[in-house]
């Protein structure tokens, strides 16, 4: 415990006195307890900190509006199920993306087409393009051209006249 | 008779307490009306809370409303209600610390005048407020505003909780997030500083060291 010169409790007990009593040493409750003299003095540091609120209080003005609450209680379950359901869509999204991602992977690289694959293909595209070029060439096929030489085109004309008649044609 | 006196004021807190935390239970439980019961009992005490700390009344206004919509949408969640009291200050608190970020940022982008001294006078609609009056409130509001100046932050924010919204030491630790004896550190500074203040004398000049 410490005094001053009087006997009394220093500022320190005061001082820790109003904050937490509890907290003074065995001595410095005693003599609290036994001094009026420490005891008035702490009894006027806790009114003046008391005034210090109870002026405040009575400075401040008062809440001119009433606090209002949203429309509905409802109102927000939905946007706490929104929120969920967001977050929840997002997490299936980010999945879908990691699973697709991984997919085509293999083992930290680029699964892509192989080197032989390629060269099927662009065989094939080759043979395709061979094709075409040769149907252009003769659209006719091998097998159709015995039975439609290329000399019987000049008899076209004839042919045509007979199925269908000029005099027809031109009425 | 003293004791007597003690006990009753006692069961009267037991009861006030019962009562608070049932009223907490019934409006996590999405009791409307019993949060608005809550907020009967606390829209007063937070909206100074904030005044206190805004010195602007209808910042004050629009920030208590604030505080009670995110305590409407979060009292669900509350794990204690013998907490309520504690974590409404907390939200009040952060709601104070957003309004002094967002204040800061605007400052940077407009000529912002130090308002404060000025807020406190009340609104001239507000009510015949006599001339002593007046000046006796501008008077107390600036020693006040000086003293809390010379405390640190930390020591301002602990005497606020405790002798102007009157929280009690546990209280405070639980709106802080600080442990005990740092709470105490805090106030005991303050409280030293403020028996060493002449202003605080001061600004409680004249006045009947009384509670109410």
């Amino acid at each position: 415990m410490s005094t001053n010169d009087r006997g009394h409790l220093g500022t320190e007990e005061l001082n820790l006195s109003v904050i937490a009593e509890q907290d003074l040493d065995r001595n410095s409750r005693e003599h609290l307890q036994a001094c009026t003299v420490c005891r008035r003095e702490r009894q006027l540091i806790v009114e003046q900190l008391g005034l210090v609120g109870t002026l405040a209080k009575r400075y401040a003005p008062e809440p001119s509006r009433k606090v209002v609450l949203p429309a509905m209680e409802t109102d927000r379950r939905p946007a706490r199920t929104f929120g969920w359901q967001l977050a929840f869509g997002a997490a299936a999204a980010c999945a879908l993306l990691l699973i697709t991602f991984s997919l085509t992977l293999d083992n930290g690289r680029f699964r892509g087409p192989d080197q032989m694959s390629i060269a099927q293909e662009m065989e094939e595209d080759e043979r395709l393009m061979a094709g075409v070029s040769s149907l252009e060439e003769d659209p006719l096929l091998e097998d159709y051209r015995k039975i439609s030489p290329e000399e019987a085109t000049s008899g076209l004309d004839d042919t045509l006249d007979f199925i269908v008649p000029v005099d027809e044609i031109k009425v | 008779m003293n004791g007597s006196l003690q006990q009753a004021d006692r069961t009267a807190d037991t009861d006030d307490h019962s009562s608070l935390t049932a009223a907490v239970r019934m409006a996590a439980a999405g009791d409307r009306c019993a949060f608005e019961g809550l907020i009967e009992r606390f829209q007063g005490e937070i909206f100074r809370m904030v005044y206190y700390r805004t010195s602007s009344r209808m910042d004050a206004e629009d920030i208590t409303q604030e505080v009670f919509i995110n305590a409407f949408r979060g009292v669900h969640s509350l794990k204690d209600p013998g907490m309520f009291r504690s974590w409404l200050y907390r939200i009040a608190l952060n709601g104070v610390r957003d309004y002094y970020r967002k204040k800061r940022v605007r400052s940077i982008f407009t000529l912002f005048s130090r308002e404060h001294n000025e807020e406190h006078v009340p609104d001239k609609d507000s009510g015949q407020e006599h001339g002593q009056d007046r000046l006796e409130r501008k008077e107390f509001w600036d020693g006040l505003d000086r003293f809390m100046s010379r405390l640190s932050a930390s020591e301002r924010e602990v005497f606020r909780l405790k002798y102007l919204d009157d929280l009690s030491i546990r209280e405070i630790t639980e709106v802080l997030g600080k442990n005990e004896s740092t709470v105490k550190t805090h106030l005991y500074r303050a409280v030293d500083k403020f028996r060493k203040e002449q202003d605080v004398q001061g600004f409680l000049k004249g006045e009947n060291y009384e509670y109410e």
